[in-house]
């Protein structure tokens, strides 16, 4: 092998960060700009997540944790605005809660991104407990008494005061527990404290990288379903015929993922070129 | 308009923080470290001022205008809590510890061996002998769940005729977890690429009102 050649191949192996970066925007940026429209697949999991949904009746309650911090929420953002909107859309009544103070301010910007429709009054269809400190002791307390655990809601009001609280008191008026976000940490308590002793009907939406520490929980049947990370989104969003940011992101991803794709086969064929080269 | 006011200037903001957090990909600079520093300054603030909140509405309030005044005794443990502050006194607050990590540990407990041990053991056992892809996936589990535990055996040593089964078993489970940190590895790339893109989607069409 020529010293030109080995040149380019030693280079192949060393491309400088900033031209992978410059190479990865503009396959991010171009799709977002000019959307090719590439064909969707709705996941088994996903269609059960919708059809769990969907089987709610008018009026049963949805607990709903939010727990997404300003990090890790904007993978998942597509995915909980269409959940939110399908929920509002069944006419059930929802609960909102999180044991993470900084998920506060992202469940409200949240809720306005998903358009709460004028018909839903805030303390009748659903409400919003703040954050509750405690962490997993927090969790367990409110299986068991809600009242005695979140004594205002996130506005202040006593949660007695709110109709919808009159009929929501523990676990047992909940037909249905979501997760959004949480790590991996906040949904294995729920599966701890929920689930384990009451058998709580659960749903999760979470970010890519926490899909795959969670699956085990689905595989055993204690989480009934999972969105996860943009791609469930999207297929959410489809499932319930208001696209979204998350569909509008999909072509950007793809092209992302066939860029880091290339950029692993070239750099692994130069060094095994290289290496060959070398002998 | 006074909201919109604070709307557009909330735009702004999120938008240059954004791309002073970018101009770390070229190298590292003055733009990058100013956005950092507020950001972690910011994210103290905010938990300062919720944990105000807190001891007001869950601990001071129901004290002074409903009389419930159990809760001096969690006033008193946190409080304790502070004495660590000091290096002769700190022993105080070993008491307030003890019994946050005692509840802890109990709670913990009480639903860890049911919903992180028994369950999944259960689900890794799953009838075998059908031909479809469901009972693939099982065995595909049943099989990674095996030798990689197998791989982890360091404390005993295979002889005789298990040797070389151990060893073979032991190498695919090694082989398996490679496959596993692989998919985990995808995930996080897919992750970050999110990230990334809710970004880009956010200074494309709402701060520059392209598309």
């Amino acid at each position: 092998m020529s010293n030109k050649e080995k040149t380019l191949l030693d280079k192949l192996q060393t491309i400088d960060p900033r031209i992978v970066y410059g190479l990865l925007i503009v396959a991010l940026i171009a799709p977002l700009l000019s959307p090719l429209g590439l064909p969707l697949k709705i996941t088994p999991v996903v269609q059960k997540f919708y059809q769990t949904v969907e089987s709610l009746k008018p009026g049963e309650i949805v607990f709903y944790s939010f727990e997404f911090g300003a990090g890790d929420y904007p993978e998942a953002e597509g995915a909980g605005i269409a959940v939110k909107r399908h929920l509002f859309a069944k006419g059930v009544k929802i609960v909102f809660s999180t044991t993470n103070d900084q998920a506060v301010l992202v469940l409200l910007k949240s809720l306005q991104s998903a358009g709460i429709p004028p018909d839903k009054k805030y303390g009748v269809d659903w409400a919003f407990l703040g954050y509750i400190p405690g962490a997993e002791t927090a969790i367990a307390a409110l299986a068991t008494d809600m009242h005695a655990t979140a004594k205002t809601d996130h506005y202040g009001t006593p949660i007695e005061q709110l109709p919808l609280m009159k009929q929501v008191r523990s676990i047992k008026d909940v037909s249905l527990l979501i997760v959004e976000g949480g790590g991996t940490e906040t949904p294995t308590k729920f599966v701890r404290q929920w689930y384990a002793p009451y058998k709580v009907r659960y749903l999760q939406i979470c970010i890519s990288v926490v899909g795959p520490t969670l699956e085990p929980f689905v595989g055993a049947g204690q989480i009934i379903a999972m969105v996860v990370g943009a791609s469930g989104g999207a297929q959410y969003e489809l499932l319930i015929k208001r696209p979204g940011i998350a569909v509008a992101g999909m072509d950007a991803q793809a092209f992302g993922h066939v860029l880091v794709i290339m950029f692993i086969i070239i750099g692994n064929a130069a060094y095994f070129a290289s290496k060959r080269g070398r002998r | 308009m006074a909201q919109d006011v604070v709307t557009i200037l909330g735009i702004w903001v999120a938008a240059l923080y954004t791309l002073f957090t970018f101009s770390y990909i070229y190298k590292e600079n003055p733009l990058y470290r100013f956005a950092e520093h507020t950001f972690v300054g910011a994210a103290a603030g905010h938990f300062v001022v919720i944990a105000y909140q807190n001891i007001l509405s869950k601990g001071w309030y129901p004290i002074v205008s409903k009389g419930q005044y159990v809760y001096i005794l969690s006033m008193i443990l946190g409080l304790m809590l502070f004495s660590r502050l000091s290096k002769k006194q700190a022993w105080i607050s070993y008491y307030p510890l003890a019994l946050l990590v005692g509840v802890g540990t109990a709670l913990a407990m009480r639903g860890a061996v049911q919903a992180e041990f028994l369950a999944q053991i259960a689900s890794t056992i799953t009838p075998l002998y059908t031909l479809n892809w469901k009972a693939f996936d099982d065995f595909v589990i049943a099989l990674t769940v095996i030798s990689a535990l197998v791989y982890f055996l360091f404390t005993v040593e295979a002889k005789g005729p298990l040797k070389t089964p151990v060893a073979y078993l032991g190498k695919i489970g090694r082989y398996l977890l490679m496959i596993g940190f692989g998919a985990q590895f995808g995930a996080t790339v897919m992750t970050r690429l999110g990230f990334v893109i809710s970004r880009f989607q956010f200074l494309l069409f709402q701060w520059l009102g392209l598309g």
